[in-house]
């Protein structure tokens, strides 16, 4: 379940949307509906535009999140017809002119996809690994957390979704939204201060175990079509032996590739400080940081020993849940981007 | 960034055995990390029957479709120009199995396929925006050294303690700072988001009215 990474989940839904439009809005279709309600939903404040308005977006409403993202994808994308070798094409009697199927969805869909803390409680650490059990409680665990903060505008979202009818309470949304769940194939995230221990996967050993028999069998196989009917030496039968051997290869091909696709599958540890409060805390820390050290150039030993006591006093750095920047702002610089 | 590419069917069995095999041969992943500009990424490969089936039927494609969001900062160009010239085989790889990829030199129509297979982010949330990733990542070797200089602070003299500072001060002192507002990369999201204002207050303004209401009526 390559959705677990470093400790986070890589949470991707895709959400059909209906089709037309609703009975009491004939004018609007559910698709431009869907992307009216997103065109309303505050952003972050993230830019000189957004800074000063009063809502911030409300995914800040809860501290698992660091990035989340939704886009109505309308269609598959088309990148024209497969063309084919032109000789290929007049044997197999391939008329070029006539126009190949193009791939049509059976409906748009509202792709939902977001980079959160593998975690059921605020507050719990990063896991290394999860049982896929212990994965789909924390896709749960967060939809329940969105529906407790911001049920109004995934209401006004969703409801133009296909199987959204239904869905009244958190634990309803939370299940819904496991029905949209699809699996992510390849994760990456780099909050990394010393690189992790990777799953390294021995190439060399799987490459010379896979071709070791393959070469055995090949040789074999030119032996008996030469007429040989004794391998030199081992006296073994070249057709047994080629026959046996290259089944063997092959046999260790597939084992081989089901390897790598299970060492590439297990989850990296998470960094040092990878969950969202660690990262405020330490964007926080950093910016005071600062100005203890503009503010205590040339001091002395003491009042350098006097000036920091007072800052662990004031800004906690060990404390991950007060003196520390909200999710969704700029800087900490204003008093209003820090929770006290 | 929302990349949606048809895939051959045939080759993504390919693909994922790539993608999980560069995780498990990291020199093949450190060109990626080197690159420093990506917070988040993912790559998902959505067969015909990994479509969700809520009620519209079941998808019928010929096509594997191969998403990729990436979450990165600076600008599309910045971007793009980073991955065609820092790891441009790397990249050729993971898109292994992706119907008519031009390959990621030369970078022209690279772009073009990019351009035509992406689509618009309708809604996004950072919940760092004033941080790039190599400031979030300075951000933690800092936090790092404050939190020594705490367990330090606890025990040690006024002396002792002002010269591990000023070590550790000198080793902090690159990032060192404040977060602040990005160059500005698009004329029309700023635009969009000033016309926007009133429309999201409102809509804001609507929800919390139905929130109280919601909570008046639990507690009666």
């Amino acid at each position: 379940m390559p959705d677990l990474d470093t400790g986070h989940l890589f949470l991707t839904t895709l959400a059909p949307i209906k089709p037309g439009a609703p009975v009491d809005d004939l004018q609007t279709s559910h698709v431009q509906l869907a992307r009216i309600a997103l065109a309303k939903l505050p952003t972050a404040h993230q830019s000189p535009a957004t800074n000063d308005t009063k809502y911030n977006s409300p995914f800040a409403r809860n501290q698992r999140n660091h990035l989340a993202r939704m886009f109505v994808l309308e269609d598959v994308v088309y990148n024209g017809r497969n063309t084919q070798n032109p000789i290929l094409a007049r044997i197999e009697g391939n008329d070029q002119t006539k126009p190949q199927p193009v791939d049509r969805l059976n409906a748009p869909y509202l792709v939902f996809c977001a980079d959160i803390d593998a975690i059921t409680q605020d507050g719990d650490p990063l896991p290394t690994n999860l049982t896929a059990e212990a994965q789909q409680d924390v896709r749960k665990s967060y939809a329940r957390k969105l529906w407790d903060t911001m049920e109004e505008e995934l209401t006004e979202i969703y409801s133009n979704c296909y199987g959204f009818e239904t869905v009244k309470t958190a634990d309803q949304f939370a299940d819904y939204l496991d029905r949209c769940h699809v699996e992510t194939t390849m994760p990456f995230h780099d909050y990394y201060l010393e690189l992790p221990k990777f799953h390294n996967l021995p190439f060399k050993t799987l490459l010379y175990g896979v071709l070791a028999p393959l070469v055995v069998g090949l040789l074999a196989l030119v032996l008996w079509l030469i007429g040989v009917s004794d391998v030199p030496l081992l006296g073994w039968s070249t057709l047994a032996t080629w026959i046996i051997a290259i089944a063997l290869g092959l046999l260790l091909a597939y084992g081989a590739i089901r390897f790598a696709l299970w060492n590439g599958e297990k989850p990296l540890p998470p960094g040092k400080y990878d969950d969202l409060p660690s990262v405020l805390k330490a964007l926080y820390v950093q910016q005071k940081m600062s100005d203890l050290y503009v503010d205590n150039q040339g001091a002395s030993d003491q009042d350098l020993y006097d000036a920091f006591g007072k800052f662990i006093e004031e800004h906690k750095p060990y404390d991950r849940k007060s003196m520390t920047q909200t999710p969704g702002v700029i800087s900490s610089e204003s008093p209003k981007n820090v929770t006290p | 960034m929302n990349v949606v590419t048809p895939s051959h069917p045939r080759n993504t069995w390919i693909n994922r055995l790539l993608f999980m095999a560069s995780r498990g041969l990291p020199e093949n992943l450190l060109g990626l990390l080197g690159l420093s500009l990506i917070h988040f990424a993912r790559w998902v490969i959505l067969k015909p029957a990994d479509w969700p089936n809520l009620g519209q039927g079941k998808e019928e494609l010929q096509n594997d479709y191969v998403l990729f969001c990436s979450n990165f900062n600076g600008t599309w160009d910045q971007y793009i120009d980073a991955f065609s010239d820092g790891i441009p085989s790397g990249l050729d790889l993971f898109w292994y199995s992706a119907i008519k990829y031009p390959k990621s030199i030369p970078i022209t129509p690279f772009k073009n396929y990019i351009t035509f297979n992406q689509i618009d982010t309708d809604y996004y949330y950072n919940a760092t925006p004033g941080s790039a990733q190599r400031d979030i990542k300075t951000s933690l070797a800092i936090y790092d050294q404050v939190l020594k200089l705490v367990d330090l602070h606890k025990h040690s003299s006024p002396e002792e303690f002002a010269a591990a500072f000023r070590k550790a001060a000198y080793n902090m002192q690159i990032g060192l700072g404040d977060p602040g507002f990005g160059p500005v990369a698009s004329l029309a999201t700023e635009a969009a988001d000033e016309n926007r204002k009133d429309y999201v207050e409102r809509s804001q303004e609507r929800f919390q009215g139905l929130r109280s209401l919601r909570k008046e009526q639990k507690n009666a």
